[in-house]
């Protein structure tokens, strides 16, 4: 089961700083949805997970500093869906899947039967089987989503950051995202999605972030912390939270 | 608004007779700058500021005047390389073909292959200095030609007679080492000179058969090395610039595939001009046969 | 993977066939006409000194040599464009290969080649690494495929008025008139003496490509992606840099910047691969050999008073096809 813990981390890009006191630790085993305003630095927390941008002050996992890892040692352990859809080259789905398998290649081999099998495995779960032999580049906006979902599942780590999976998917399509990042979850791997929506993140998620400008404004399960008071706080928009059902259901009613 | 009107067309009227005149200014100038003063005047018997503008020339005039007439010759008459009489010019004025520096000299007599027509002297119409036009010289006899022609110029007919002599003599007296064998002349990227060239009247006279010659070839062409080798000519005579490898041109001569042919070494200045130098040229490349012959037995 | 793997070995083995066949017909062909019986009787060993010279000494060593400097174009050619996710990625239009001309006409024309053999190629591979360099640090961030490619061509275009005002400059008078040969490049009379030069550069930085096949195939997903996957971007990035200037910069040390190899190549052998960066890599380095030697054949057949030169050659050979290709595929991958 893997930890991941962030002691003070800040990030400067340039010359503005973009993440400040962040300190957080997440557990595997559950779904975390980092929400907030835009540019508040949803995604630059997600890549200073990953180690993609120079970060200050400490990240670990499983007990072992980020900084000191190598990145294919990194790459095992955390899967990384990138946000936006980038995909240079029509590679068929099966082929791309594939790449998720590189992390655990040793250097001048191919692809063997246990990475074939951990493919089939990852394009299972993300429903793509039957697309396997049609170019990626052509997919429509949701299969393309499931195929790059089922490319980072093949990786199969323990932890697994998705920025901005549901963009540029119908709510039918967003639901299957979520129903699987959940399962990932339930299955025992650590999930973290920086999310846009909400009501996607309230329904799903069994741990909400909220940054504002750079800090953590919120941490904690979506009911107690979707409240008016910190929508209007972080936000500046009125909006009615309703915790009645299964999940709380956020209404915007305006700004505020 | 009329008094605009007015004012514009009494400019264009003013304006008209000058832009009529300029034309005719123009005209009347360039006619004045190609008439010039007339023909090249007659040379004197002894000439005493000889100037040559031609390498070939160079030779000539440092064979057949003193070296007081000299007043002028080439920038590459003093370069061994190039200039067979190269340490006969050691010491006299060396000019770069400008009509400034042969304005300065005012010669008595200009040497050229031809001079008339020349870049610089065309720049000069109004003076009119003698000018000799000395013939290419590609075979003995026309060698003969221009030297008797120089040596009149010059005021020297009789050194002119003694040198035709002299080199007749040598001339009878070379061996023929050639014996019939094929030589090609291989100069840089492959070109290769045939008949009617002055190489290929020292071939002739040494006895050797041009290669350009046997494969019916033009006065000069380009011949790949795969051509080259299944000709298989008995010499390689090649300038001895190329020995040193500094361009593409020139590594060529040194490919491999050439090394099981004999070689015979020119130096530029024996075989661009046909003057007074010949001789020696076919007596080097005669005593060069007989040593590779000698070698080889 | 399965379905991929015996379309590979059909690939390779045809690419193989062709560039065999061509090697074959470059050997057979010259300015001078040997029937094949007599070609086969030198290289037995038993045949007229003239066949053998001609065999071994002239088409032999031109015949290996457009084999590695095709090979070495194709294969930059194709990991410059997966590198660099751009269609029209290839070392002379990038200015690599002028540049590394502009370096082997600084060492031959100005006396540094006589001070030692290895002046040459050190210096041609040098400056394609300065021009690799320079080109990387105006175009590299630039998410535009367009900007690269005006850096390389001005690159290309400064690296080629060096190259004229060098030859103008030179101290040797005869080498301003080989200016086209350095522009357009040539593998007339070569020995093995260039093919000792060339042949390790060769070797050394189609190796440094050919292992980097994984990183450009982890590149499809972006660079944030790639990393993720454990790529260490800095050291894909040099690779590149180096196996492209060391290859390239020894290939045109004795050929000549020669130019649409590595930019048509890889659009040819792509349709019939799996599209991924890296499985292009080894197909293009075998297209490349054998489509540079064709193009030799040809510069050698066609009938002129000077021979033509190869980058002519290759121009009018690659670009038809390239096109019809583009027609035919519809979209530029």
């Amino acid at each position: 089961m893997v930890t991941l813990r962030l002691s003070d981390v800040e990030v400067t890009l340039g010359r503005r700083s973009v993440l400040r006191g962040i300190d957080a630790q997440f557990e595997a085993g559950a779904l975390i949805g980092i929400v907030g305003p835009n540019g508040a630095g949803k995604s630059t927390l997600a890549r200073a997970m990953l180690a993609l941008l120079p970060a200050r002050g400490c990240i670990e996992i499983d007990g072992a500093d980020l900084a000191t890892m190598t990145r294919r040692d990194l790459a095992r352990r955390i899967a990384y869906l990138p946000q936006g859809q980038s995909l240079h080259w029509p590679l068929t789905v099966e082929r791309l899947v594939e790449l998720g398998r590189l992390p655990h290649l040793a250097p001048m081999s191919r692809v063997g039967a246990a990475d074939r099998e951990a493919v089939e495995r990852a394009m299972a779960r993300a429903d793509v089987l039957d697309l396997r032999h049609r170019d990626a580049t052509e997919l429509s906006g949701g299969e393309r989503a499931r195929a790059l979902l089922a490319r980072a599942l093949a990786v199969e780590a323990p932890a697994l950051i998705a920025d901005e999976p549901l963009a540029s998917l119908d709510p039918g399509h967003q639901i299957d995202v979520m129903e699987l990042l959940r399962a990932e979850a339930a299955a025992g791997a650590l999930v973290i999605a920086v999310l846009h929506d909400l009501t996607m993140a309230a329904r799903y998620c069994d741990r909400l972030l909220i940054v504002d400008e750079g800090r953590i404004a919120a941490d904690g399960p979506p009911a107690a912390v979707l409240t008016p008071a910190l929508l209007r706080a972080v936000y500046g928009v009125e909006a009615s939270v309703e915790t009645g059902g299964a999940w709380p259901t956020v209404t915007i009613l305006g700004r505020g | 608004m009329a008094a605009c009107g007015s004012i514009s067309d009494g400019r264009s009227v003013n304006r008209r007779p000058l832009l009529l005149a300029l034309p005719l200014l123009c005209g009347a100038g360039a006619l004045w700058a190609a008439t010039g003063a007339g023909g090249p005047a007659t040379a004197p018997a002894n000439p005493q500021r000889i100037v040559s503008i031609n390498l070939c020339a160079d030779q000539l005039v440092l064979a057949l005047a003193d070296r007081r007439q000299i007043a002028g010759l080439t920038i590459n008459a003093a370069d061994p390389a190039m200039s067979a009489e190269a340490a006969r010019a050691r010491g006299l004025p060396l000019l770069r073909n400008s009509a400034e520096q042969i304005l300065a000299i005012d010669p008595d007599l200009v040497v050229g292959m031809p001079a008339t027509g020349s870049a610089a002297l065309a720049a000069l119409p109004h003076e009119n200095y003698p000018l000799l036009d000395v013939a290419i010289a590609n075979e003995p006899a026309q060698i003969y030609a221009t030297i008797r022609q120089t040596a009149a110029a010059v005021g020297h007919p009789a050194r002119g007679e003694a040198l035709v002599a002299q080199m007749e003599r040598d001339l009878a007296a070379l061996p023929r080492p050639g014996r019939g064998r094929v030589a090609a002349y291989y100069q840089r990227r492959g070109y290769m000179t045939g008949a009617g060239t002055l190489v290929d009247a020292m071939m002739t006279r040494l006895g050797l058969v041009n290669l350009a010659t046997k494969l019916g070839k033009p006065p000069l062409s380009q011949v790949s090395l795969e051509e080259m080798v299944a000709a298989q000519p008995d010499f390689l005579i090649v300038e001895r610039a190329t020995d040193r490898i500094d361009d593409q041109g020139s590594e060529m001569l040194h490919h491999p595939a050439l090394a099981g042919i004999p070689r015979i070494g020119v130096t530029q200045a024996s075989t661009v001009c046909g003057g007074p130098a010949y001789v020696e040229a076919a007596r080097s490349i005669a005593a060069q046969i007989a040593r590779i012959d000698g070698a080889q037995r | 993977m399965t379905r991929a793997a015996p379309r590979r070995w059909v690939l390779l083995a045809a690419l193989g066939a062709l560039m065999l066949a061509a090697a074959i017909a470059s050997l057979r062909f010259g300015p001078v006409d040997l029937s094949a019986g007599r070609l086969f009787a030198a290289a037995l060993g038993n045949g007229d000194h003239v066949a053998h010279v001609i065999l071994f000494e002239l088409r032999l060593p031109r015949t290996l040599l457009a084999l590695a400097v095709g090979a070495m174009l194709g294969l930059a050619g194709a990991a410059l464009q997966g590198y660099l996710r751009n269609p029209l990625a290839e070392p002379s239009v990038l200015g690599a290969s002028n540049a590394a001309a502009l370096g082997a006409v600084a060492a031959l024309y100005f006396g540094l080649a006589a001070l030692h053999p290895l002046m040459l190629p050190l210096l041609s591979i040098g400056s394609a690494i300065v021009a690799l360099t320079l080109l990387f640090l105006l175009a590299g961030r630039s998410e535009s495929p367009l900007t690269l490619i005006l850096a390389g061509i001005a690159i290309a275009t400064l690296a080629g008025a060096g190259i004229s005002l060098a030859l103008n400059l030179a101290p040797n008078p005869f080498a301003a008139m080989e200016i086209m040969t350095w522009l357009l490049g040539s593998l007339e009379n070569r020995s093995f003496a260039h093919l000792w030069i060339a042949l390790p550069c060769i070797a050394v930085g189609g190796g440094l490509l050919l292992s980097g096949g994984r990183d450009l195939d982890a590149l499809t997903l972006g660079e944030d992606g790639a990393q993720a996957l454990g790529v260490d971007l800095r050291r894909t990035r040099l690779r590149l840099l180096l196996g492209t200037a060391i290859g390239v910069g020894g290939a045109v040390a004795v050929s000549g910047a020669i130019g649409f190899v590595g930019l048509i190549v890889p659009h040819l052998v792509r349709p019939f691969t799996d599209r991924s960066p890296s499985a292009i890599l080894l197909p293009s380095a075998i297209g490349g050999a054998a489509l540079l030697t064709l193009a030799d054949i040809g510069v050698r057949i066609i009938a002129s008073t000077n021979e033509l030169k190869l980058g002519v050659v290759t121009a009018f050979l690659g670009v038809p096809v390239f096109l019809i290709h583009l027609m035919r595929e519809r979209r530029l991958w």
